[in-house]
């Protein structure tokens, strides 16, 4: 018979340096204070928040803003690799299906003001890609190429995505 | 704005060949608009999005109604791609019947390509910029030049 502990190894986990050791401490001093009752639930909930907590310091957790640079950089890298793939491409559709661009549909709203700060310093065909991730489309009718952004950087000014 | 070698990447049949950068890059006009001298709207069969399709042909990228479309601004089927005096021509690329990439040939015998969102370039036959991307010539057109004195 094997056991659950016969296939674990003992494993060290290096202290980040970048952690303040007082936050271990505070840490693992508040999951103690609970060591009467629900003792495993409470030393839980509270290290995890402090982990939380800490690794928030060291990215290694979502914050809104190191979510944000993530989401930025994410952005940066579909959007080159799509410019690169389709730049000599008269085909809408080659260039609304291409990889890339639907991977930046499927960012969603969230992605929306960076689409349009793209379409504002590098134009480009986003039409269909802001359509489809805001499920409106402000474009009048008969527009060509530069109306089509005109129509968009207004909606994205009037909603408050661009400056 | 896409270098030699970024366009030679791409279209490879342009290495060693003569052809020449002719305007800057632009987002407005595509290849097919460029064929038939318009430099102010993107052509493709959709409706909105910045494009433009001429009203009542199908929205379809097929060759055939590229032909059609043609054929309404003057122009008439033909077997070959040289230059003949008396007429220009324009030439459709195409990949598995799907519209790829349209030309037009210049009073001098060569041809001018709109590369997408990139630059004008001019070439010096038409089968220069075929490959992967563009697919091959698969229909030439020519119509009588307006401007020919014999």
């Amino acid at each position: 018979m094997t056991y659950a502990s016969d296939r674990c190894e003992k494993r060290e986990y290096p202290r980040n340096s970048k952690v303040d050791v007082r936050d271990y401490a505070y840490a693992t001093g508040r999951a103690g204070l609970h060591s009467r009752g629900r003792r495993f639930e409470r030393g839980y909930a509270i290290a995890a928040h402090f982990a939380g907590v800490i690794g928030s310091r060291n990215g290694a957790v979502p914050t809104p803003k190191a979510s944000a640079d993530q989401l930025q950089g994410r952005f940066d890298k579909l959007a080159k690799q799509w410019r690169l793939e389709t730049r000599f491409s008269s085909s809408l559709d080659e260039k609304v299906l291409n990889p890339a661009y639907q991977s930046i549909i499927a960012m969603g709203e969230k992605a929306v003001p960076l689409v349009l700060m793209e379409l504002d310093r590098e134009r480009g065909h986003w039409f269909w890609a802001l359509h489809f991730m805001t499920g409106v489309d402000p474009v009048p009718e008969g527009a060509n190429v530069d109306a089509a952004r005109q129509a968009w950087l207004k909606w994205g000014r009037e909603k408050g995505f661009l400056k | 704005m896409a270098s030699l070698q970024d366009i030679e990447a791409s279209l490879p049949s342009l290495v060693g060949t003569n052809y020449s950068e002719e305007s800057a890059p632009t987002d407005i006009y595509n290849c097919i608009a460029f064929a038939f001298g318009d430099t102010q709207n993107w052509w493709w069969p959709k409706k909105g999005y910045g494009t433009y399709w001429p009203p009542g042909f199908p929205i379809s990228d097929s060759v055939e109604t590229l032909i059609k479309i043609f054929e309404v601004h003057g122009y008439s089927a033909c077997d070959h791609y040289e230059q003949e005096p008396g007429y220009e021509k324009v030439v459709i690329y195409s990949r598995d019947g799907r519209i790829k990439h349209a030309a037009r040939q210049l009073n001098s015998g060569r041809w001018a390509s709109k590369l997408g969102e990139e630059q004008d370039i001019e070439h010096e036959r038409a089968e220069h910029i075929e490959g992967a991307a563009y697919g091959t010539v698969t229909q030439a057109l020519r119509r009588a030049r307006k401007d020919w004195i014999q």
